[in-house]
């Protein structure tokens, strides 16, 4: 075909008003301007994409769209929190490299160890991430003559992307146990939807008898409510590593050598026993969440082979295998002695943190990628935990009254 | 690129301006849309193509013969994504120099790509649409668009305040 002259590509200047037909046939056509919208790529596009007007909002806010965009770009991974001790006041965000300039900005937000409520200082210790929240927790006694009477637990859930506007953080209201403390495990879970977040505190006694407490949170509470109390033997020596997790209301922990199902809405305790040649050796297992909340991954790395489970109602289904020391033969080469373990706190979401000496290694397990994450310097102790920090999904996008389309 | 060779099946496009073109089946049937026509027999002789005048249609032609899936020598088609990387790499080139067009050629090549079903050349005009529009600010866009504002100041306000991680 023949090769016309072409013009130069257009610029911003100069474009006269109102558009030509061949624009507006476009962009008036729904389906096609769905079809450019969602090509934008990053969710910080989408939200200035949506900013153009109603239409371009009532498109980019839409539900089938958003889960269309999911996949088609996947929230990325943004970095990671390390919360560690020695010798640092608070946890410290540390980006994954390189990122398109598009999330810069985005990234820069992610340190906040100044803020209040997160460092040592203020008693914050960080206890969870996901989604683009951070929760800390901070511990007050109450003391009488040099007894402590009682003490509050209060958890702080800090939004690192949306500092501005004093948007950025909200404080639980303290929950209030008494002395002496008698549980051994205990862990927060929190559940966020569009209509409001919950938040499980749990915690078991650990004793002949062993008995559970839910403590429960709900936005719009004024005070935690003890949410049931259960006592059974299956809560025998409850471990804490690996985590706990909840995923669809009910929350997984490990106990004894099997793990134990809390189906919130039930009040049942069930037992779901571990798949063949697992066990709760220290770093070698990891509970995680599917990342849209569909089900629950086993992930287990011993001999350094990576296996990865998903608890498939009843079953175990093994759904990935790799074999570092032959996927990575190159890297691992010199290292091949060297105890690899997970540390990984938060959902899966193809890729897995691991700890290998005084290396942080990342895994991209989709793509069959090992790299190293950070190195402890010689200052450090230990590592502490790592939380990855993924990119908020979805936007916010307000409801707009319908009544002022007429506007 | 598919050499012509004697024998291979042609096919007759025409644009509503009378302007005809000869094009082999495998190319027209870049587009899933004459695919489709192909495929039910409805093709004898000429197809119409409606609504595409004869530079964007000689443009898009141009599209779907750099982009035909080589034939190996087995006769199988081996698609852009187990081509070379090489191959890709070139792909990628000539699509940037392609799309060096002005607006009004590029909406109208986003509209013929539509109709006729191309994926690669929907993908490449929206794409290059969006990156201009992701480049700029919000008032140029609105002005490149030729749209108009209709947010309410605090209604503008509100997505800015929840989602500020999007702005600087």
């Amino acid at each position: 075909m023949e090769g016309e002259t072409q013009p130069p590509p257009d610029s911003m200047e100069g474009e006269a008003r109102p558009p030509p037909a061949c624009v507006s046939k476009v962009l008036d056509d729904d389906d096609l301007l769905t079809e450019i919208i969602i090509r934008v790529g990053f969710p910080t596009s989408l939200v200035r994409a949506a900013c153009v007007c109603r239409r371009w909002l009532s498109h980019a806010s839409d539900r089938a769209f958003l889960r269309r965009f999911r996949e088609l770009h996947p929230p990325r991974l943004l970095g990671f929190y390390l919360a560690q001790g020695y010798p640092y006041d608070a946890a410290r965000f540390f980006p994954m490299l390189p990122q398109p300039p598009e999330l810069a900005a985005v990234i820069r937000r992610t340190n906040f160890s100044q803020r209040p409520f997160f460092s040592k200082e203020e008693g914050g210790t960080m206890v969870g991430c996901s989604n683009g929240r951070v929760i800390t927790r901070r511990l007050n006694f109450s003391v009488l003559n040099n007894c402590v009477l009682a003490y509050e637990l209060v958890f702080a859930v800090h939004s690192p992307l949306c500092y501005d506007y004093d948007h950025g953080m909200a404080i639980l209201p303290g929950l209030q146990l008494g002395m002496p403390c008698l549980y051994n495990w205990a862990q927060l879970f929190s559940k966020v939807e569009r209509d409001g977040s919950s938040y499980f505190y749990v915690t078991v006694e650990d004793t002949m008898e062993p008995k559970m407490n839910v403590y429960m949170w709900q936005a719009g509470d004024d005070a935690w409510h003890k949410h049931l109390t259960l006592g059974s033997d299956r809560l025998l020596h409850p471990q804490s590593t690996p985590k706990g997790v909840l995923v669809d209301n009910k929350i997984y922990f490990a106990a004894g050598n099997a793990i134990v199902i809390l189906d919130l809405t039930s009040s049942i305790l069930l037992t779901t026993q571990l798949p063949h040649g697992v066990d709760f050796d220290l770093g070698t297992t990891m509970l995680s969440r599917v990342n849209d909340g569909s089900g629950l991954y086993l992930i287990h790395i011993k001999e350094l082979q990576l296996h990865i489970w998903l608890h498939n109602g009843d079953n175990w289904l093994l759904v990935d295998t790799i074999c570092l020391s032959e996927t990575f033969a190159g890297l691992l080469e010199d290292e091949l002695t060297v105890d690899i373990r997970i540390n990984h706190v938060g959902d899966y979401n193809g890729f897995v943190f691991l700890e290998m000496g005084r290396s942080v290694l990342y895994l991209d397990v989709n793509r069959r990628t090992l790299c190293k994450a950070y190195e402890m310097t010689t200052e450090e102790k230990c590592l502490g935990d790592i939380y990855p920090f993924m990119m908020t999904w979805p936007p916010i996008f307000p409801t707009l009254s319908p009544a002022r389309f007429a506007f | 690129m598919a050499t012509r060779e004697a024998g291979k099946k042609m096919i007759m496009l025409k644009s509503p301006d009378g302007m005809e073109f000869e094009v082999e089946e495998a190319v027209a049937m870049e587009s899933q849309t004459i695919r489709k026509m192909i495929e039910d027999d409805c093709a004898d002789t000429a197809i119409l193509i409606p609504n595409i005048n004869s530079k964007i249609l000689s443009r898009v032609i141009e599209y779907c013969n750099k982009h035909v899936p080589t034939t190996g020598a087995t006769g199988a088609a081996a698609s852009d994504t187990v081509a070379p990387a090489a191959l890709a790499e070139d792909l990628k080139i000539w699509d940037a120099e392609f799309i060096k067009v002005n607006r009004a050629t590029r909406f109208n090549l986003i509209q013929a790509a539509s109709y006729l079903n191309i994926k690669g050349l929907l993908d490449l005009t929206s794409q290059t649409t969006i990156d201009t529009i992701s480049d700029n600010s919000l008032e140029e866009i609105r002005s490149f668009l030729s749209t108009k504002n209709d947010y309410l100041p605090e209604e503008e306000q509100t997505i800015r305040r929840e989602n500020q991680w999007a702005f600087q």
